[in-house]
């Protein structure tokens, strides 16, 4: 909680004019949010394009920040609609599974390092990334929103449209799918 | 009511085997978003140099037109006849009509403290007034060319229009002068100045016309106590002029 609100602090005195405060605040979520976009986006270029507009936002929208909520679930709310605009000018409708099989590759083309890299197999990873980027697109918005994001049910189901239970039920499936992929590797609640 | 009754799974474990993934963004897009960052933190140039421009722009003004009444007001380039006969061109009346007044009245104030000894003369200091004074209309016009002159030398404002129209109507219908007067009055106080030393007997119109170049000269008080002796050598003569002349 307390690293939720350093996001907010950092971000309220970014908005005072501290330029420091900013460097840091994109060190602590550059790399989640990046993953976020590129699992949705599933396209290197247009993730980096989705990514920098989202901080562009988050730019121009430091005056008018108030700490209502945690920074998370305002940054990935941003991200979210980033996405949501990107699908709409590339004429992608963004509610439908993928069959592009080269694109699901792409993305779950992950490398493996950091610390817990170690107790992952790479052929446990490999099946993560290919039956996340399996996913419908409501499921894995709703799955990212939430495990990334760090966003409540309801928040999800606002930023979706879609109803409370809409939202939980897409999350418990999207779980269910992940679990059936990854098998005994699958993380233990 | 815990908010955690409304969570379907925990996300911390999922996060955690997500977080493995060390995929990043490419370090040209990181600076690229952290240059606009410090960018947008940059108060946009326009904010100041709009304003500043403006205030130099208005300082800049207001120095000129002072500068230009600073130059245009100096006195000592305005005699009493352009006061008295000269109309002004309006152009220079309006660039510094106060500073043109000034000299008048400060001339006027010269003129009414007669010098010691010598008793003010009573047809004069109602002309600096801007009462008539026929007699004193004519000659002062012998002093306008050179007047003029100095003006123009000093670029110099010189006379209200309105109190010359009060000084035309005031003189009756006063006749223009003898081109040879109007021309030299330098010359004329040259003789006046020789006629002194020489003690000749003058005419009263060489006489007048001498005491006119002294007061288009700036020399009141002379030009006063030459008019008294012309009142006292020729009794009535000034008189006769004023008829004679209306």
């Amino acid at each position: 909680m307390e690293e939720r609100d350093a996001d907010a602090q950092l971000m309220l005195r970014y908005a005072a004019g501290d330029a420091r405060a900013f460097e840091e605040l994109y060190e602590r979520n550059r790399a989640g949010l990046w993953r976020f976009i590129r699992r949705l986006v599933r396209d290197a270029a247009a993730t980096d394009d989705v990514f920098q507009e989202c901080w562009s936002r988050v730019i121009g929208s430091r005056e008018r920040y108030r700490p209502t909520a945690r920074f998370t679930t305002w940054l990935y709310r941003i991200a979210h609609n980033c996405c949501m605009d990107h699908w709409r000018k590339s004429g992608r409708r963004a509610m439908h599974e993928t069959t592009d099989d080269d694109a699901i590759a792409a993305a779950a083309d992950v490398p493996a390092s950091g610390p817990f890299a170690i107790a992952v197999t790479d052929e446990a990873r490999g099946r993560l990334g290919l039956a996340l980027a399996r996913l419908p697109d409501e499921q894995r918005i709703a799955f990212l929103l939430y495990v990334e994001g760090g966003l409540s049910v309801a928040e999800i189901a606002e930023q979706t449209g879609a109803g409370a239970e809409t939202a939980k039920s897409r999350l418990r499936y999207a779980v269910a799918r992940l679990k059936e992929a990854l098998g005994d590797d699958a993380p233990v609640e | 009511m815990d908010p955690r009754e409304n969570e379907p799974f925990d996300r911390e474990p999922w996060r955690r085997l997500l977080g493995t993934d060390s995929g990043m963004p490419p370090g040209s897009l990181d600076r690229r978003i952290l240059s606009e960052a410090r960018r947008a933190l940059t108060p946009p140039v326009a904010r100041w140099w709009l304003p500043a421009s403006l205030a130099a722009s208005v300082l800049l003004a207001v120095l000129i037109v002072q500068w230009q009444f600073a130059d245009g007001g100096a006195p000592a380039h305005v005699t009493e006849s352009d006061v008295l006969v000269s109309p002004a061109p309006d152009a220079a009346h309006e660039v510094a009509p106060a500073a043109a007044m000034e000299v008048p009245a400060q001339r006027r104030d010269e003129s009414l403290a007669p010098p010691a000894g010598v008793a003010p003369p009573s047809i004069d200091l109602p002309a600096f007034e801007g009462r008539p004074l026929p007699a004193a209309a004519e000659p002062d016009k012998t002093a306008a060319a050179p007047a003029k002159q100095e003006r123009e030398l000093a670029r110099e404002p010189s006379f209200d229009s309105g109190f010359v129209a009060d000084a035309d109507t005031a003189v009756s219908s006063p006749s223009p002068p003898p081109a040879s007067v109007q021309a030299e009055p330098s010359r004329a106080l040259g003789n006046l100045r020789s006629s002194e030393s020489n003690a000749k007997p003058r005419t009263p119109e060489d006489w007048y016309a001498e005491i006119e170049a002294l007061r288009a000269a700036g020399r009141i008080q002379e030009a006063d106590e030459e008019l008294s002796r012309l009142e006292a050598a020729y009794p009535g003569w000034l008189e006769r002029r004023r008829q004679q002349n209306p």
